[in-house]
């Protein structure tokens, strides 16, 4: 079986690191809009990305509002290209048996 | 029966994991588009923009005074914003997603500034280019009263910051000039 990234395979997880290799950067609040969720799921689920080098957080103040900010690494590119190289070998695999 | 059964269920398997293969990568460009979706004018608002710039440039061309020539593409800068703004809307409203979602707001606030600008700067050299062209061309004088020396005084450093800002791209063309005509007549000589 080819295993696959775990880290990202999660829908959340897959749709923040999708969402942010099209775009420079995204605020917490369009991916919570983006990706249908709730403040809580998004943050455990970015904290993880985070923690694994895949994106980079920044946190500043717009005035009095805290803004948080996403931006994909380099590290992350490379583990969605992965995935869509996995997931495409898969459907191959279905196709020609 | 035995190895049957085991062939069926890895055959099974391996076609839920393509069926999931796909609804995978579907969402990946699903959310791929939604989060990209605002970051231009659909092709069709665009298009409808450039048919308002060929009446706005028929109409204008009909006009004898500048003024009205200048207040026919101003008009016409307002529309288009307009129809661009209606098209990006519809375009939100068709993937279900607010128009001022993060790309959005993104793709408004850096298209704003160059428009306004652009809007003015042509006001502004329309200003200073009249004031000189009704001068030379008329060959008539300026009239200035002397109260309006201030606002003459205050166009003129208009002009010349809106010279300075235009020159360095007018001195590149002017130098690639020569060079493409260059080009072109070895071209026919080679042919």
């Amino acid at each position: 079986m080819i295993e696959l990234d775990s880290l990202i395979h999660e829908r959340v997880r897959l749709g923040i690191v999708s969402a942010l290799a099209v775009n420079e950067s995204l605020s917490f609040n369009a991916l919570k809009k983006l990706l249908d969720t709730t403040d809580g799921n998004l943050s455990v689920h970015a904290r993880k990305l985070e923690q694994a080098g895949y994106i980079t957080c920044t946190k500043f103040f717009e005035g009095r509002l805290p803004k948080t900010e996403y931006y994909l690494n380099p590290a992350g590119r490379n583990a969605l290209e992965r995935y869509l190289e996995r997931m495409e070998a898969l459907i191959r695999a279905t196709r020609h048996r | 029966m035995f190895p049957d059964r085991t062939s069926r269920l890895r055959a099974s398997l391996s076609s839920a994991a393509g069926a999931h293969a796909i609804a995978d990568l579907r969402f990946i460009r699903q959310t791929m588009e939604r989060s990209a979706s605002f970051t231009a004018v659909p092709g069709w608002g665009g298009f409808v923009m450039g048919l308002s710039a060929l009446v706005a440039a028929f109409v204008a061309s009909r006009h004898s005074s500048s003024r009205a020539w200048l207040a026919t593409w101003l008009a016409d800068a307002a529309l288009a914003a307009l129809i661009g703004a209606w098209a990006i809307n519809r375009k939100a409203r068709a993937v279900n997603l607010p128009v001022f979602s993060g790309a959005g707001q993104k793709f408004a606030l850096s298209l704003a500034p160059p428009l306004a600008a652009g809007a003015l700067l042509t006001v502004v050299v329309y200003r200073a280019g009249a004031a000189r062209l009704g001068g030379r061309v008329y060959g008539g004088r300026v009239r200035r009263h002397p109260d309006s020396f201030r606002r003459y005084y205050r166009e003129e450093i208009w002009r010349l910051n809106t010279v300075r800002a235009f020159e360095p791209r007018t001195a590149r063309l002017s130098r690639s000039l020569p060079g493409c005509g260059a080009r072109l007549t070895r071209q026919q000589k080679a042919e």
